[in-house]
């Protein structure tokens, strides 16, 4: 079921960011022509034009999907909508983790177009990426230092976890909010801000210096225990706050 | 597996302070056309809602077919809301292939046939229909299923009378005769003569659940009459009310 609960998900994602994100790639690569090409298409006010609407489109992207989040989990399961998938034969941890997987797959997906796009911007000499030469010898630079590969995919998965943190805060001050009869996104807002001073305070003390240290002792010595450590510290509280979200919506759903 | 196909034991369901269930008791064999009567207010989206898990009781006991109310109940359960519930931009088939992805009795050739059958075109974005055509596109939904229970609330208010007429014949002629459907209403005038059982509720309570023959043959009246009178607002002195 959370195949199926997925498929409709990435649908309504594509939906929402297909535009998005081909705008932003197309705008990197009329950008590439404007800025560096040999002949001038257009006038300096009409390349600075270009450039500043490219920043907008991806300024606007990360908002949208900000507002992606909040809104297929508020209006999906919280509102109109969730009279459809609460009737739907699942178990509401299937809701939550389809709307969880995609709204961490959608922030991907933005961070890797924010990363691509200025890199189509770039002069690449297009022959010169089609050359087999240039991937085995970067294929072959890589393999010299296996460890860098490892400390890139730590790296990936701290900033997994850090998404599906702040996810799973959002999910949670959104089903606060919901247990209320009056000013519902008012009283979500608050639980979002009161979430965030308990993580800070979480961290600040739970997790200190004296705890993590004998921690980061018992896994290695070096850089991959810290960054291992630091998916722990964040995944930790995002499960227990996925939980709580859970539960409220098979106890206190409550969709007058 | 139990007899009825709903049970409900010291239901109790509360907004606040404000009870909108207080109490209610009910039982509701299969293969019945069941009226759920009352005025605005009287608690019946609430019930069904409940039956749904769209709501949680404050306390009490609630099963669908002998079961809890959870993933299995939500199989056999048919609802149709009072409001939209679907997003604007998918297209009526995207909604047929969605059920019949989650719901084993979804009978999407039916879907399309009833589609036809109302003048409604599958691949139309639901963004692009009038209020009129999402209210046929949700009945076919709720109808093409093949369900132990039919929950429709209020499936002909704020239509005109003909509308009602070819509502209530779109549901009797495709729901599941093995199963059992639940309408809610206060137009009882219109559901009277295709029902087998009524509830009467009022202010959260049941006042009268029996079959239309018992209360037609005890009363010497018609439903729509017995509940004009039960139900009769009482004027103040003073000629508010």
């Amino acid at each position: 079921m959370l195949l199926k609960l997925l498929k409709y998900d990435f649908r309504a994602m594509w939906k929402q960011f297909s535009l998005i994100w081909g705008a932003a790639l197309v705008l990197a690569l009329i950008n590439r022509f404007t800025l560096y090409g040999r002949i001038h298409l257009v006038g300096e006010n009409a390349s600075n034009m270009i450039v500043l609407t490219f920043g907008s489109v991806l300024a606007a992207m990360f908002v949208i999907a900000i507002m992606f989040v909040v809104r297929r989990f508020s209006k999906g399961l919280l509102g109109d909508e969730g009279y459809l998938m609460h009737t739907l034969p699942v178990h509401p941890w299937q809701l939550v983790l389809s709307k969880l997987i995609c709204g961490v797959v959608a922030w991907v997906g933005c961070g890797v177009v924010a990363v691509l796009s200025p890199a189509f911007m770039l002069p690449w000499n297009l022959p010169d990426l089609l050359q087999i030469s240039l991937w085995s010898d970067i294929f072959r630079g890589i393999m010299k230092h296996p460890d860098m590969l490892i400390l890139m995919a730590e790296f990936c998965l701290v900033i997994l976890s850090v998404i599906v943190l702040l996810i799973a805060v959002i999910y949670l001050a959104l089903s606060i909010g919901h247990m209320v009869s009056r000013h519902r996104n008012l009283v979500g807002v608050a639980a979002f801000i009161g979430l965030y001073i308990l993580l800070v305070n979480l961290y600040d003390r739970v997790f200190s210096y004296k705890v993590v240290r004998p921690l980061l002792d018992m896994t290695t010595a070096n850089a991959y225990g810290s960054m291992l450590t630091a998916v722990a510290a964040m995944l930790i509280p995002a499960a227990a706050f996925l939980a709580v979200t859970c539960w409220i919506l098979e106890h206190k759903l409550n969709l007058e | 597996m139990s007899d009825y196909l709903i049970e409900c034991r010291g239901l109790y369901k509360s907004y606040g302070l404000r009870p909108a269930l207080s109490g209610v008791d009910l039982e509701v064999g299969p293969g019945r056309i069941v009226g759920l009567l009352g005025p605005n207010g009287s608690g019946k989206t609430t019930l069904i809602k409940l039956l749904c898990g769209l709501l949680q009781p404050t306390r009490g006991e609630l099963a669908v077919d002998g079961s809890a109310i959870g993933p299995y109940t939500k199989s056999v359960v048919s609802y149709l809301p009072d409001r939209m519930y679907f997003a604007d931009w998918m297209k009526a088939s995207d909604l047929f292939d969605l059920f019949r992805d989650f719901y084993s009795d979804f009978q999407y050739e039916k879907a399309i046939d009833m589609c036809r059958s109302l003048g409604v075109d599958p691949g139309d974005r639901l963004k692009s229909m009038s209020k009129g055509t999402k209210e046929k596109v949700q009945l076919v939904l709720v109808m093409a299923r093949n369900a132990r229970l039919y929950l429709l609330d209020e499936p002909i208010a704020g239509v005109d009378p003909a509308a009602r007429d070819f509502i209530l014949r779109t549901i009797l002629t495709n729901y599941n005769e093995e199963g059992t459907v639940l309408i809610s209403t206060h137009l009882i005038s219109d559901v009277e003569k295709v029902l087998d059982e009524a509830i009467f509720l009022k202010e959260g309570k049941i006042m009268l659940h029996a079959t239309v023959d018992d209360i037609r043959e005890r009363e010497g009246k018609s439903v729509d009459a017995l509940f004009r009178e039960i139900f009769r607002a009482m004027p103040m002195e003073g000629g508010g009310f």
